[in-house]
């Protein structure tokens, strides 16, 4: 049929069907996946002859397949041997890259395209400044390809992951800027793209909701991560829909809303692969379990906790560990048992001065100082507050945190410092963390 | 991450019994349906798609044809 059917004559099928079939024809008309899937069902019972299955289209078809057959053979060559190109391109010192690249017509293959995007994005973490340089050399590698044999439109959906990377790397460094003009350009090459390009738009959709946190418009960044996690379960990437759901947790975090950010945290922990990023499944079941002790949810914080626990051993570093000691006396303090939670609280509050985090060690300090007002010890509430303001004063912690500190102390010290006065403080603080312009009001 | 490495030649043999019917029902021509099928497949190889790749390249063979018949200004009488 080639033309569209009359209102009569769709009118007459649809009061044909049985309800069972017209919930099926409404669900075809939302769903492009299952319209998709009526063109190979029913499946042929048997296989009728072969030139008939493929009818006017099969020989035509066929010399497709050997091009084909043949770049996929030569793509993954390249695969495999872009590790090793990479080593030596990184062997020389940074200056010469492009010169090497240049003289090298080895190194002009997509397996070390893809290498270093990839790789820029696995440092980011570690070292925004060499992620950012390795996207770009990806970028200078991108314009070294031979669009004929690559596919023009193909490269371009890969310049726009590395722009993405590049901005994320600057967002991460706090050059929101930066970030802005390297997510525009990401948006610039997948217009010139394949035009399908459906993880490109989604890996952007959920690093532009990241940067939107940082700018602090939470609402739309939690818009943007909505639409990565519809859009990477879209193309069956489950994990990287439950990285997204995380940071959309983040973002609930941040906006100071940690209870809206419990369901959501679930949900991810049904999708992060734990084989391809044990330390995502780490850091959504630690920071769930300690959002539903903060929420008051001690046994069930527990209970996530004890199923953690042997995750948490896998990961013997001090930054995971002295969380681990907070949390573990979070959720005893929530169980009520006070004196085991103030040794795990002081025990995780010497791990982080001895790390070197001021902020952390404040957030305790406050804790324990709730701690101590609840069972009315003034003395230890006066030797916390003699610690904590010299502690901060030497470190590097903003001007405000500080002044909400030092508040703090004064109130202790004139025995006027109630539960809710600390409590105000402590608030203030994990708010500031993510918001230095945050003003403390006494 | 390893990721799957899709035999193409055992995709297309397992999707050649519906292509006709895709390719007839979009109104493709034989020669259009070629590069449609080249331009799928390389795409394919060069992503690394989590997605089965079987479902993705009939989604994306489909995808191409509807673009292609809204390119062509699909004729519609009843406007």
């Amino acid at each position: 049929m080639k033309i569209h059917p009359h209102d009569k004559v769709l009118e007459s099928f649809l009061l044909s069907l049985a309800e069972r079939d017209l919930d099926l024809v409404f669900h075809l008309a939302r769903c492009s996946y299952c319209r998709s899937r009526i063109y190979y069902l029913p499946r042929p019972v048997e296989t009728v002859g072969e030139g008939e299955a493929a009818g006017g289209y099969g020989p035509t078809l066929e010399p497709t397949r050997e091009p084909v057959e043949s770049w996929a053979r030569a793509v993954e060559a390249e695969r495999d041997e872009a590790p090793e190109l990479f080593v030596e391109l990184m062997g020389h010192q940074a200056g010469r890259w492009d010169e090497v690249l240049g003289a090298d017509s080895r190194f002009h293959s997509w397996g070390l395209f893809e290498l270093l995007i990839e790789r820029s994005w696995e440092t980011t973490a570690q070292d925004t400044l060499h992620a950012e340089e390795l996207a770009r050399l990806a970028l200078r590698l991108g314009e070294r390809l031979d669009p004929a044999r690559y596919g023009a439109e193909l490269i371009e959906d890969l310049k726009a992951r590395a722009w993405a990377h590049i901005g994320n790397a600057c967002r991460t460094r706090s050059d929101l800027y930066g970030a802005e003009a390297a997510f525009f350009s990401a948006v610039d090459h997948l217009d010139k793209g394949t035009g399908d390009a459906a993880l490109e738009r989604a890996i952007l959709l959920d690093l532009l909701g990241s940067l939107r946190r940082d700018q602090r418009q939470f609402q739309e960044a939690v818009d943007l991560l909505r639409k990565a996690v519809a859009a990477f379960l879209k193309i069956g990437d489950r994990h990287r829909a439950g990285r997204s759901l995380i940071n959309s947790a983040t973002v609930h975090y941040h906006a100071g809303n940690p209870e809206e950010s419990i369901p959501v945290l679930y949900e991810s922990l049904d999708l992060i692969d734990a084989d391809q990023e044990p330390r995502l499944l780490i850091c959504a079941r630690h920071n769930l379990a300690t959002y539903l002790a903060d929420a008051g949810r001690a046994v069930e914080a527990r209970d996530l906790y004890r199923e953690t626990r042997p995750l948490y051993r896998d990961f013997a570093e001090p930054f995971i560990q002295n969380r681990r000691q907070w949390l573990k006396g979070k959720i005893v303090r929530g169980l009520g048992n006070a004196a085991r939670a103030e040794s795990l609280f002081l025990k995780a509050r010497e791990g982080f001065l001895a790390e070197g985090i001021p902020y952390d060690t404040a957030l305790i300090s406050l804790e324990l100082a709730t701690l101590y007002a609840e069972q009315g010890r003034t003395a230890d509430l006066k030797r916390l507050a003699e610690e904590i303001v010299p502690v901060f004063a030497s470190r590097k912690i903003h001007r405000e945190a500080l002044a909400a500190l030092a508040f703090l102390k004064q109130a202790i010290e004139a025995e006027a410092a109630s539960l809710e006065v600390i409590a105000r403080v402590a608030a203030f603080l994990k708010r500031a963390e993510n918001d230095p312009g945050l003003k403390f009001e006494t | 991450m390893d990721w799957p490495r899709p035999d193409v030649g055992q995709l297309l043999d397992q999707l050649q019994p519906v292509l006709e019917r895709i390719f007839r029902g979009y109104g493709i021509d034989v020669r259009e349906a070629a590069t449609i099928v080249e331009e799928s497949c390389r795409t394919l190889i060069a992503k690394r798609l989590p997605q089965d790749p079987l479902v993705w390249l009939l989604h994306d063979i489909i995808a191409r044809c509807e673009r292609s018949r809204e390119e062509k200004g699909f004729e519609d009488p009843s406007s």
